[in-house]
């Protein structure tokens, strides 16, 4: 049996090689044109040549999304991104207007097309229509509940892929132009200003309920229904995020990697682990969302009062194997004498208790205290490039 | 050009005397069910309309789910017998059954975000429908462009939807703060974002939540420029409306009245980002 493919968000080059590192098997990007994340530093033909070489080598995918609608007179940069994305190789694009469909067919590209969630498909009807005009696989809308999912997948062969974790829009996504009319920045070229994170007032009637009316919904997260997922023969779980972190794609990654693959060698006991692995990743309210069935006042954020969790220390950058020593890019302060935790790719998390640190100059400090420097620090296991350091919570 | 109005009652057919197209809001497949008409005044409301020698168009513009389908087509097949002259839908697995069951020549694509080119509009109208409409919010000039290129339909009177959610947020609030009494449609809720001074409404029903514009988009001062560059269909979206603009609305029918401006224009305020 195939194995379902987990598919990753990248926002830059160091995002895909964590991604790939972390058990990624496929991840998605954005060009510098064309993509939906305005706000990601998204790749240069340069990177996305060294992205895919470094994604291939280690068997992963690679993705580009071209989820905007293309104004006229783009046509010519449109043939030119289409045959560029060829020439360097990647596995498939993502897609919106039926335009770039078309023309990529016209050119005769050799990568799939994806049609993307932007067209909030939620039955097999829409999947069909995707599927004639050209594309292999259609991205699902949020909105679809596991029941929806699975009747999608009975009544057509196409691929479907399926949000599985990640910050959620609230409205319909290609329905959506709140943030058009608020601020004159185009959610559909990439530009969302997110006013379904904003707090509004509330009048009935004319009178004042509130002034804490909020339309956002807590952040997607779904390891209690991956099973189901796989089971009802879902091709790709999609991880939403170009613009989080690399603590976030570490943490996320590495969880669901090891839910998937414990669900294939039966060795699943119970969710509450990778649940717990996950709250590392940040301090924000989950929900199961749509996929449960139903959504009620449960899975909106009426609050944004969370603090940071800060529990994230840093990136390895180097390993010094004869002094034990590791280069970490600092994010966050740790002192001597801590116990701290070494997220590593393949194995299990692993504590130890800081006994050493030596800062930028070269001596001797008690505390890492100063965000972006770097510090060597001792340490008791072998480690590898990108591997992470956290705090024990 | 072919004015085309929303109705949801028998007695908007008097109402809107003056309207030769009408669009009727199904309060099973409308997206909105503001105002919406069951299966039984759908009949009865096509009937009536064919009778009067006028066209009758059945809005299907809400997310549809597989389970949905089997309804959509048994209530398809019974319509087609009343001599409806199209089917305007939003989630393209309507026109997937629509060419399935031979019909796709009456569909009509009431796009929301994605018609912003001509080159797109070519690629849909290559498919064989009857019409498509540009999206919600692009300017006035860049309607113009596209009208110009390819012969799409506009909304051109109407509050302008904004945000649809399939989650009802009014209820949830209310669950969630333990506020009493329900949630009921009839009052008149609004929402303020704290920096600005317009409110907007925000409407809950059994498909999800709703926002418009705080504005009436108005074009019909616009309608003969619009007419004269090749605009197929102009919608007139009477959700949200009060009884007497609806009867200016009738009136200002007769002959695309340039003085029907009350409200301000969503075209001076509202452009496209480029």
């Amino acid at each position: 049996m195939k194995k379902i493919e987990l598919l990753a968000p990248a926002g830059d080059l160091e995002k895909l090689k964590i991604d790939v590192l972390y058990g990624a098997d496929a991840v998605y990007i954005g060009g510098k044109a064309f993509s939906l994340r305005a706000g990601a530093t998204n790749f240069t033909k340069e990177d996305m040549i060294e992205g895919v070489k470094f994604a291939h080598e280690h068997g992963v995918k690679v993705h580009v999304t071209f989820n905007i609608y293309p104004n006229d007179g783009d046509e010519k940069k449109i043939d030119e991104y289409l045959l560029e994305l060829d020439e360097i190789g990647v596995d498939a694009i993502i897609v919106s207007s039926l335009y770039v469909i078309n023309r990529a067919k016209a050119l005769g590209v050799h990568y799939e097309l994806h049609s993307s969630t932007q067209e909030s498909t939620t039955s097999s009807y829409a999947v069909n229509f995707w599927a004639k005009q050209g594309c292999a696989r259609a991205v699902l809308g949020r909105e679809a509940t596991l029941e929806e999912i699975k009747r999608i997948r009975e009544k057509t062969k196409t691929d479907i892929e399926v949000f599985i974790h990640g910050a959620m829009c609230c409205s319909v996504s290609g329905r959506c132009t709140l943030s058009n009319y608020y601020t004159k920045r185009d959610a559909n070229k990439g530009a969302c200003s997110h006013p379904c994170r904003w707090t509004y007032s509330l009048y009935r009637n004319d009178k004042k309920v509130t002034d804490e009316f909020l339309l956002g919904s807590k952040d997607l997260m779904t390891v209690d229904y991956i099973k189901d997922l796989i089971e009802i023969g879902v091709s790709s779980l999609k991880i939403e995020g170009r613009m989080k972190s690399v603590n976030y794609l570490a943490h996320v990654v590495k969880t669901y990697r090891k839910l998937i693959d414990d669900i294939y060698d039966n060795k699943v006991k119970g969710y509450e682990e990778y649940e717990n692995e996950i709250a590392q990743s940040g301090n924000r309210s989950f929900t199961k969302a749509w996929i449960k069935g139903y959504t009620d006042h449960n899975d909106l954020i009426y609050s944004f009062s969370n603090t940071p969790l800060q529990n994230y220390l840093g990136m390895i950058l180097d390993y010094d194997k004869e002094k034990h020593m590791c280069l970490l890019q600092a994010k966050n302060p740790f002192n001597v004498g801590d116990v701290i935790e070494l997220v590593s790719f393949k194995k299990d998390v692993r504590s130890f208790i800081v006994t050493k640190l030596i800062d930028e100059k070269g001596n001797d400090v008690q505390s890492a205290n100063n965000p972006f420097f770097t510090y060597w620090v001792e340490i008791p296991y072998e480690v590898e490039k990108y591997e992470i350091l956290r705090k024990t919570i | 050009m072919e004015l085309i109005v929303t109705i949801s009652e028998i007695n908007e057919l008097e109402l809107f005397s003056n309207a030769s197209s009408f669009l009727i809001n199904s309060k099973v497949y409308a997206s909105l069910e503001y105002k919406t008409a069951n299966n039984n005044t759908i009949f009865r409301l096509v009937k009536k309309i064919k009778e009067l020698n006028k066209k009758a168009y059945i809005l299907i513009d809400k997310l549809m789910f597989d389970e949905e389908y089997p309804k959509l087509i048994s209530f398809i097949n019974k319509i087609e017998k009343e001599g409806v002259d199209g089917y305007f839908f939003s989630d393209l697995g309507v026109y997937e059954l629509l060419d399935e069951l031979g019909l796709k020549d009456k569909a009509i694509y009431y796009s929301q975000t994605q018609i912003v080119s001509t080159m797109e509009g070519r690629q849909y109208f290559s498919l064989g429908m009857k019409g498509i409409f540009a999206s919600r919010y692009l300017s006035y000039e860049k309607v113009k462009e596209l009208i110009k290129d390819v012969n799409l339909g506009l909304r051109i009177f109407g509050y302008h939807n904004l945000f649809y959610s399939r989650r009802g947020l009014l209820t949830a609030y209310k669950e969630e703060f333990n506020l009493s009494g329900r949630y009921d449609r009839t009052d008149n809720y609004t929402i303020k974002e704290m920096k600005r001074d317009v409110k907007n409404p925000i409407f809950e029903d059994t498909n999800g939540t709703y926002i418009f514009t705080d504005y009436i988009d108005n074009h019909f001062s616009e309608l003969d420029e619009l007419n004269s560059l090749g605009l197929s269909y102009g919608l007139i979206d009477t959700n949200l409306l009060d009884d007497s603009l609806k009867i200016q609305l009738n009136d200002a029918l007769v002959n695309y009245s340039k003085e029907f401006n009350s409200e301000k224009r969503i075209i001076d305020t509202y452009k496209v980002a480029e």
